[in-house]
């Protein structure tokens, strides 16, 4: 998937240091979100069937759920969630939605809402987004510094 | 190409040649610096690139003057001997003649002074693999290469002085040509080694046929591709410009499957290739907690 205008744009608004960490990332999301973000492994009866990761948009600080399973793959579903907030996607609204134990710890204050990343549904076209910027930004966690040549390379070409 | 043995078994049309340059052998001497020319440059060209520095450029024996003083080693006792028409084994049939042993004793103990100092350049420490792997390749071949020489000096010598016996000439006789064409093929070879690299690098290779074996065995499951799509999308793997962001897509997918949608199970071989895309991206399980503030299970 190449990156499109607007994951590129989104990108060089965090002003992420050269070859980031996803702490690096995190800090930059949290500085554009105006809130600290908490991260929570969840389960498969916690987050439900076939999502893998929720973000949970509180009045005091968001709340980033996430299956464990291969590190690259929690990692990238962290990177959806927070590109939900990057995008400035509002979530859907919690009252009167879901019951679960997930929300159980939350309760249901006004001003809460929710995303998830559901992998068994069509996605819609904030989730495609949310998606797009998740790839994006996974290229810049996964980049590679350039290490620095030996002369035999150079002389290579290598 | 010593100066025993490759006039036997080389295939130029020898007296021709050496006719017009008098024919009397003169052929012998111009191959001769011709091949000494060539491993000089090639030395040249590995002290390029595997020396740490340029340091070693200020020496006499990479200069110009060593190599015309080289040359002149060789030319000058040639010009000494008593000439004798083109023949087919020019040095066994004239090593006796003093200045035809120390023409070719000279010419193929410059080759192994030569061979000796590409030896030791290329056992110098490396920090790169292809490199490192290259230049003891190479370092092989030129030990290859001395022995040879030094082999070669030996069987001249033994004919010149008349030591031992017709078998020890044969036995000395008969192991140049594996040795010296041995190091020869060793060096090219190893001198091969980081252009070959280069393109594998640059061509993406692995990632190129992971792709594509990928996108055929779990494309169709995976994203749900037509048919025509599915053809389109193995096409494309052959050229795409970032094999590894779609192979990333893959390893996403396929726990986004395993995780998530449980039951869809991969195939075994698609499994293995998955494993190895994914142990470049972070692959192990495991918790964030070492890159993130994760709080505890819930």
């Amino acid at each position: 998937m190449e990156q499109s205008t607007l994951t590129a744009d989104v990108i060089d608004t965090l002003n992420l240091p050269a070859y980031p960490d996803l702490g690096d990332l995190v800090t930059a999301v949290e500085e554009k979100y105006g809130k600290r973000l908490v991260f929570e492994e969840g389960t498969v009866d916690s987050l439900g069937e076939g999502v893998t990761g929720q973000w949970i948009d509180t009045p005091s600080h968001g709340i980033v759920r996430y299956l464990r399973g291969a590190k690259a793959w929690s990692v990238h579903v962290v990177l959806h969630e927070l590109s939900h907030i990057l995008l400035g996607h509002k979530g859907k609204p919690l009252d009167g939605l879901i019951a679960g134990s997930f929300f159980s710890g939350i309760g249901k204050r006004n001003g809460v809402s929710w995303m998830c990343r559901a992998v068994d549904v069509p996605l819609d076209e904030a989730e495609a987004a949310a998606e797009n910027l998740a790839f994006g930004l996974a290229r810049v966690l996964h980049a590679t510094p350039v290490k620095e040549a030996t002369k035999a390379e150079r002389v290579f070409g290598l | 190409m010593s100066s025993a043995s490759f006039l036997q078994v080389s295939s130029y049309p020898k007296k021709p040649l050496d006719a017009a340059v008098g024919g009397v052998n003169f052929l012998h001497l111009v191959r001769n610096l011709c091949v000494t020319s060539a491993v000089w440059l090639v030395r040249e060209g590995i002290f390029a690139a595997y020396s740490p520095d340029e340091s070693y450029r200020s020496r006499l024996s990479h200069r110009p003057l060593a190599a015309g003083l080289g040359a002149a080693a060789i030319t000058v006792p040639f010009l000494f001997q008593r000439f004798v028409p083109t023949t087919q084994s020019y040095v066994p049939e004239n090593v006796q003649q003093l200045p035809v042993f120390i023409y070719a004793s000279v010419y193929m103990g410059i080759l192994a002074l030569l061979a000796v100092s590409v030896l030791r350049i290329c056992l110098r420490p490396q920090e790169s693999l292809p490199v490192r792997v290259s230049s003891r390749v190479v370092a092989s071949g030129m030990a290859l290469v001395a022995l040879a020489s030094v082999e070669e000096i030996a069987y001249m010598t033994a004919l010149h002085t008349d030591v031992g016996g017709s078998s020890l000439h044969h036995v000395l006789y008969v192991l140049f040509n594996p040795l010296f064409y041995g190091g020869v093929l060793l060096t090219s070879l190893g001198l091969g080694i980081p252009p070959v690299v280069k393109v594998w690098r640059r061509l993406q290779l692995w990632d190129r046929a992971a792709l594509v074996f990928l996108t055929a065995m779990l494309g169709r499951a995976y994203w749900g591709l037509s048919r025509a799509a599915w053809l389109a999308a193995i096409v494309t793997g052959f050229y795409a410009k970032h094999p590894s962001v779609r192979l990333y897509q893959y390893v996403i997918r396929s726990s986004d499957h395993k995780v998530a949608l449980s039951g869809r199970s991969t195939p075994m071989l698609a499994d293995r290739v998955l494993d190895a895309v994914q142990a470049r991206f972070d692959g192990g399980v495991g918790s964030l907690e070492s890159v993130l503030p994760v709080k505890a299970r819930q």
